[in-house]
């Protein structure tokens, strides 16, 4: 039985590359400083043309708090580079490089936390707002820990390390009282990884677009949402024919237009992951009730984008 | 009429149940009545205008509005004359101002407009800016520069042939007797192979190889073919072309991130057809200078066109991508190329007697010492 689906991308490629003009175009007036408030209009773009159940999400992030959490970016980065320099000028080598391996380390799950907490604090739908309850010291510890055993073992625990830290991120996201949760095991993703990396190769790059479906399924099919004492499973329609359509298609449409077809592009890739996502109907998405507390601090957005870090979500 | 209510849905900031309602803004405040199924009014709940504060931005009419502190309530309305409204009652109220980034980006005949404009001038961009801005750039090539890589295409070229040094003494004695002046030093080689072909690199290099010279039957042909090639260095044909092709990946790289992949690849044969236009400018150009030089020079300019007859056609062969001044082409290219010098030799009544030294030096070349 075909399955009703609650998500849908209605914005238009038009709307996107118009907006990217003038957000480009006040951005280079302004020397860059435009660009929190820039940043703010495409997530607004992005969160109010993504609909669930015929309603769509609100951004509420200001320009303010994003260029504020930039400077604190800045300053933390600054201060790690100050520090080096420091200790490699009273001739302490050893301890200068520690720092500044150890600064930048931290980063990244500073970065993820900050981010996680702010931009869901941001996020709401019919009102109801996402919120992240994770522990930074208990983030940092799960990537130090993730990140030397992928060092150790050459690469291979990379699948568990993504994995682990996907589902303590997920676990502690709250959508009023809707907990989500991710079980996907990181010897699954290591088994499609292994054979998507040497199928692909073996193929001159042919079962890429498997590769890339299968990777979609993992991710999202293993998504949980528990409400009221349920679980409910996401459900996906990706498969390596639509990743081919959308991959092709997007790369004729960049080449034709001189790259000007990016917006085009974009908003194919967004309702490619709308469509081929499916919130089981059982969730009762009429019920949702409201849990979290507003939220304002905005360092870890800043951050975000100083490291042009970026995960599927 | 003017309308005074709107139908819309209202959340109430602690559940996601959606409500249909109807919303009558007033002067002081909206009033909003929840609805039943039957669309009989329910509840009526009373917002203070001073409280009510938007967070979407407007791609659209529909209109969002929120009230109050955290958890807000939510009303939502889609309807084009609830955003006249609005203004009209709320001038100054920010919840009734329309953001404008949001309303310019949402005019489609603007943004199509600027999207076709755009993509004109990137094409015109790719096509003439960038190539001609290349050009330029190459005329300010300090000379040690230009040797430099006139240096390094020569030997990757001359891998192909062995040098005469005899041959190369004479021809170079050969051209330094041409009286015509350059702006460059010349150094001639002349290469051992059948290939009936030469070719000029930048900085003054110029490689001949020995097959062309067997081909020749008088001192002008050497002429004609010896000052076509300085053409080319006089003119930097080499180092332009570089410059434009160099130009184009950079251009191309800019835009798609890489020179990988599959873009790549199709904008660079774009750049392959062009050049390769280009490149017959450049010898019609070369030509013309050439045909000047000789007279200049006080030779017949005839030799071109005999230069041209005595080549046996069959044995041409492009040698390399290196070669940017290849003195052939192929067979309706040189007919097209004897055609406009024929037209331009026909209007030179002067009378050329020769040079006995290029005779002289002609024959040893030829092999032919008395």
């Amino acid at each position: 039985m075909e399955r009703k689906n609650l998500l849908g991308f209605k914005g238009t490629g038009s709307t996107l590359f118009g907006l990217t003009i003038v957000n480009t175009i006040l951005t280079v007036i302004t020397l860059g400083l435009y660009y929190p408030w820039a940043k703010v209009k495409y997530l607004k773009y992005y969160y109010q043309n993504f609909y669930m159940s015929g309603d769509h999400f609100s951004f509420h992030g200001t320009g303010k708090e994003i260029f504020k959490g930039f400077i604190r970016a800045l300053i933390f980065i600054v201060a790690i580079v100050a520090a080096y320099a420091i200790f490699l000028y009273l001739q302490i080598p050893l301890l200068a490089i520690v720092i500044y391996l150890i600064g930048f380390l931290l980063l990244i799950p500073i970065a993820v936390h900050g981010t996680m907490r702010y931009r869901l604090a941001k996020t709401s739908w019919r009102s109801i707002h996402f919120g992240y309850r994770g522990d930074l010291t208990e983030l940092i510890k799960l990537y130090f820990k993730g990140f030397g055993l992928t060092l150790i073992t050459l690469g291979i625990y990379g699948s568990w390390f993504e994995a682990n830290f996907r589902s303590y991120l997920f676990k502690h996201i709250r959508f009023g009282d809707v907990t989500l949760g991710f079980t996907g095991k990181g010897e699954e993703l290591f088994l499609i990884n292994l054979k998507g990396t040497i199928l692909t190769f073996v193929t001159l790059g042919i079962y890429w677009f498997w590769y890339m479906a299968e990777l979609y399924r993992f991710y999202y099919e293993y998504t949980v949402a528990e409400h009221n004492g349920q679980t409910y499973q996401l459900e996906s329609t990706f498969s390596a024919g639509k990743v081919f359509k959308l991959e092709v298609v997007n790369g004729l449409i960049i080449l034709f237009t001189l790259g000007l077809g990016f917006a085009w592009a974009q908003v194919r890739r967004m309702k490619f992951m709308a469509d081929n996502l499916i919130i089981p109907e059982e969730l009762d998405t009429d019920s949702i009730v409201q849990t979290e507390s507003d939220y304002k601090d905005a360092t870890g957005e800043g951050m975000f984008d100083f490291l042009d870090f970026n995960f599927i979500f | 009429m003017l309308k005074t209510e709107f139908s819309g849905k209202y959340f109430n900031g602690t559940s996601s149940r959606p409500y249909p309602c109807r919303v009558r803004p007033g002067e002081r405040s909206f009033d909003v009545y929840l609805l039943d199924e039957q669309g009989g009014e329910t509840q009526v709940i009373r917002w203070d205008v001073s409280q009510i504060t938007k967070d979407d931005i407007d791609f659209s009419h529909k209109v969002r509005l929120k009230y109050g502190s955290f958890p807000h309530q939510l009303i939502e309305v889609e309807d084009e004359e609830f955003v006249v409204a609005l203004r009209r009652l709320y001038p100054d109220r920010a919840f009734a101002k329309r953001d404008m980034v949001a309303v310019i980006s949402g005019r489609r005949k603007w943004v199509i407009g600027a999207f076709v404009a755009l993509l004109a001038f990137g094409v015109f961009a790719f096509l003439v800016i960038v190539p001609n801005v290349a050009e330029y750039a190459a005329t300010k090539v300090p000379l040690s520069v230009e040797r430099a890589i006139g240096e390094s295409a020569y030997g990757q070229l001359t891998a192909l042939g062995r040098e005469d040094s005899v041959q190369s003494r004479l021809v170079q004695e050969f051209f330094e007797a041409i009286p015509v002046s350059h702006n460059y030093d010349y150094t001639i080689t002349v290469l051992d192979s059948g290939i009936q072909n030469a070719f000029a690199v930048p900085g003054g290099r110029i490689a001949v190889y020995s097959g062309i010279l067997d081909g020749m039957e008088t001192p002008d042909e050497l002429v004609a073919l010896l000052l076509h090639e300085s053409a080319h260095v006089e003119l930097q044909h080499s180092l332009k072309s570089l410059f434009r092709t160099l130009s184009g990946y950079f251009f191309i790289s800019l835009l798609f991130g890489d020179t990988g992949g599959i873009t790549a690849a199709v904008f660079q044969n774009i750049y392959v057809f062009k050049d390769l236009q280009y490149s017959r400018e450049m010898e019609r150009e070369a030509d013309m200078m050439g045909l000047q030089s000789m007279q200049q020079a006080g030779v017949d300019p005839n030799g071109m066109i005999e230069l041209f007859r005595s080549i046996d056609h069959d044995s041409l062969s492009p040698i390399n991508k290196y070669e940017l001044s290849e003195f052939m082409n192929t067979h309706p290219l040189t007919r097209h190329r004897i055609r406009y010098i024929e037209e331009y030799i026909a209007e030179d009544t002067a009378h050329y007697a020769g040079i006995p030294a290029l005779d002289e030096l002609f024959a040893r070349i030829r092999g032919e010492e008395e």
